[in-house]
């Protein structure tokens, strides 16, 4: 699967990604012929969140029959939210970015986001996947009652709670909205805050109640899914039946994309009783699929590697590598070869930092993009690598590297120059 | 006693304690900002706050629990200048109101007062499970509808009897009082000496000078303020016109970190050796901040 977003949709998706890192830690992309589907669930599994981007959201969006003629499931992968968010997070993000490239293969250990700019910069990120597995969630969520409001009014609403409220009621009458504190969950009444807010009938779109429902959920997991829905100025749907029973909160963009939580509501008995008033866990698993990565993974890699990268996938480690255009490097050009021949030499004596961080010079010196890719490695130095033996050969690695990247546009006069960086586990990677 | 009498005086009973009552309006959106102000400052520098309700002035009183349970924080609002409608009756003959509720809850229920479309503010005590100071704000939404938003803070009332802890506390006269520089100024300056020690020693001049005077084992820094105007000043006695006191740093950054302050004209008192004192004194209310000085 291969996709482009364009530059204005990807503050959509950058924001939604936001939202959802307010959930859950891990991402599930569930590419299909027609949409692309983030998911993600909290360790509780009470609430679940799910993004749907239509092909129309991209600008290109190919499926190829490859894909197809695979069992989708191969597609599915789970990666680290926390790696996805950083890519998206930089400052420089709107000033001159272009287009983002995405592209998830079949049983590859990573998925390929690349970042282009409009100075010719390429940025590309490899992303571990952390599993081929799907989340698999009943969606048809079963509701009689359903509310459509404008998305200001009800965050406008939601504000006057306390930002510490956890849970709060949601009593509907056939003329009215009571928005309440969960008074039962608190012990002693006398210390507590209570806050009691109604809306009419007419504040809202769709009013469809019947008989009315009071049901309690948790207002922290909303908030993210508010904001989210203020910002691009959407109405929320809110879906739900009965006490215990799980609720829905939807929007959606035209055809381009839509979005929902599936939370999970406090049950009337449990919480009326004495028991603790823990909401009911969503049914919610995780599948794993039967054409594990896992081995081939570990056969790909020397053997050397293999515990370190093991170690460095738990704590996520995301590659990047930045192609710039000549013009850029031709400027440095001078002064690198200058500064760094003795660096160069005396390169087993020096330590690896320093090189990174008179790299970093160099790039302050020019240019502030560079600057800004520069950033993102320094924290990789390869000194992160415990026994002695790696850690020479991260660092002669890490040198090789540079001596490479600084050459190349010198030796050869190829239209484009190459920075390659490198994470912890000082892999070789032989892209340039 | 005949069961009868019993009955008219257990009548009576109740309604003195019914009797007590409080309902408060306030429409002008000028006066709910500023009494929120107020509020905000107030819970920048404690946790709970009392309530003092008369018949013309609604009193905001915190004490100072480290320090002997002295008064910390005095202001007394003029009730005609807040309220639209103010409706009260107290329990004695002196007819006041006395409770404590902590000022948290009552900055956070008060928070909407910031949104312009909130159309009424009203106050009053009920007794929902326990005492509570009900806070109704009706907002004004962009549909023809209105919104409804009920907040109620849980407050414990205050007997008779313990009342005199919250007297109007004898301001000893001042040495010096002098207006303060630009809060914003200030409070930079505080911060940045907060992290060089804990005691901050303010002094005041005749000549309108302050210096803010903090110092450690190796550094001793000086701020000085030029060119203040002396509002009063007690008779020299001798040549030693220079007067000051040392507190704790970080109790003036607290007061001074409320941006609601930004635009009042606060005046700056010092006791020599035992007291600074800061207030800031408009038509519709008064507040007095007292930081007493600290020892070695």
């Amino acid at each position: 699967m291969k996709c482009v977003i364009p530059r204005q949709n990807l503050k959509i998706l950058s924001r939604a990604l936001n939202t959802m890192c307010r959930i859950g830690e891990d991402l599930f992309i569930e590419p299909n012929s027609s949409q692309l589907i983030m998911h993600t669930t909290n360790s509780w599994h009470t609430v679940y969140a799910w993004f749907t981007f239509d092909s129309s959201f991209f600008s290109s969006y190919y499926f190829t029959e490859d894909d197809e003629q695979n069992s989708e499931n191969s597609l599915k992968c789970k990666i680290s939210l926390k790696s996805c968010i950083t890519i998206f997070k930089s400052p420089h993000l709107s000033r001159c970015l272009e287009s983002c490239h995405m592209e998830i293969k079949n049983n590859t250990d990573t998925i390929t986001i690349q970042l282009r700019y409009s100075n010719f910069c390429v940025k590309t990120h490899l992303i571990p996947v952390l599993e081929y597995s799907a989340l698999q969630v009943n969606q048809n969520v079963d509701t009689t009652h359903t509310l459509c409001i404008d998305s200001k009014v009800l965050s406008a609403a939601v504000k006057h709670f306390q930002n510490s409220e956890v849970d709060i009621t949601l009593d509907v009458t056939t003329e009215k909205v009571l928005l309440k504190t969960h008074s039962e969950s608190c012990r002693d009444l006398r210390k507590i805050l209570r806050t009691e807010l109604s809306l009419q009938m007419s504040e809202f779109d769709i009013y469809d109640v019947g008989e009315g429902s009071c049901i309690t959920f948790c207002l922290k997991e909303i908030r993210p899914l508010l904001a989210f829905a203020e910002h691009m100025s959407l109405p929320i749907i809110i879906r739900f039946s009965s006490p215990g029973m799980p609720m829905v909160f939807g929007l959606k963009n035209g055809l381009t994309f839509e979005s929902q939580y599936i939370l999970s509501t406090m049950n009337e008995s449990t919480s009326s009783g004495n028991t603790d008033s823990l909401p009911i866990r969503l049914n919610i698993n995780a599948f794993e699929n039967t054409q594990s990565s896992d081995g081939n993974q570990v056969n790909q890699l020397p053997d050397k590697h293999q515990t370190p990268l093991i170690n460095s996938n738990l704590r996520t480690p995301m590659r990047v590598q930045v192609e710039y255009p000549d013009s850029i490097s031709r400027k440095r050009k001078h002064q690198v070869s200058n500064h760094f021949q003795q660096p160069l030499k005396k390169m087993n004596s020096v330590n690896s930092m320093t090189i990174i961080e008179q790299f970093r010079e160099e790039c302050l010196e020019d240019d502030v993009l560079l600057s800004q890719v520069a950033d993102v490695h320094v924290n990789d130095e390869p000194i992160e690598i415990d026994s002695d033996g790696h850690l020479s050969l991260g660092l002669s690695d890490t040198a090789r590297v540079f001596a490479r990247c600084f050459s190349l546009p010198i030796e050869e006069s190829a239209k484009k120059g190459k920075v390659l960086v490198y994470d912890s586990d000082g892999l070789v990677d032989d892209s340039d | 006693m005949t069961v009868h009498q019993w009955i008219i005086l257990f009548i009576l009973i109740k309604t003195i304690n019914e009797r007590m009552k409080f309902r408060g309006k306030i429409v002008d959106p000028h006066c709910m900002k500023q009494f929120y102000s107020i509020v905000i400052i107030l819970s920048k520098l404690c946790k709970s706050v009392v309530l003092r309700l008369s018949s013309n002035k609604l009193y905001l009183i915190a004490l100072n629990e480290s320090n002997n349970n002295q008064i910390s924080v005095w202001s007394v609002l003029d009730q005609h200048s807040f309220f639209k409608d103010y409706d009260m009756i107290g329990e004695t003959e002196s007819n006041e109101i006395f409770f404590s509720l902590p000022i948290d809850m009552f900055a956070s229920s008060l928070s909407s007062a910031k949104q312009t479309n909130l159309k009424t503010l009203k106050m009053k005590l009920t007794d929902k499970h326990s005492p509570c100071l009900t806070i109704e704000l009706e907002l004004e939404s962009q549909v023809s509808s209105k919104q409804l938003c009920v907040h109620d803070i849980p407050v414990t009332i205050i007997l008779p009897k313990d009342w005199p802890e919250y007297n109007e506390p004898a301001i000893p006269s001042h040495n010096i009082s002098v207006i303060m520089p630009s809060i914003r100024v200030v409070r930079h300056i505080v911060d940045k000496m907060k992290r060089i020690g804990p005691r901050l020693k303010v002094s005041l001049d005749s000549s309108g000078k302050m210096v803010l005077g903090v110092s450690n084992l190796s550094a001793t820094v000086d701020t000085h303020f030029v060119g203040l105007e002396v509002i009063g000043i007690q008779s020299a006695t001798g040549k030693e016109n220079k007067y000051s006191t040392v507190v704790d740093i970080k109790k003036i950054s607290q007061f001074l970190n409320c941006d609601t302050l930004n635009f009042a004209k606060i005046l700056c008192h010092v006791v020599e050796g035992l007291l600074l004192h800061c207030s800031i004194e408009e038509n519709e209310y008064v507040l007095h901040y007292f930081l007493s000085e600290i020892d070695d």
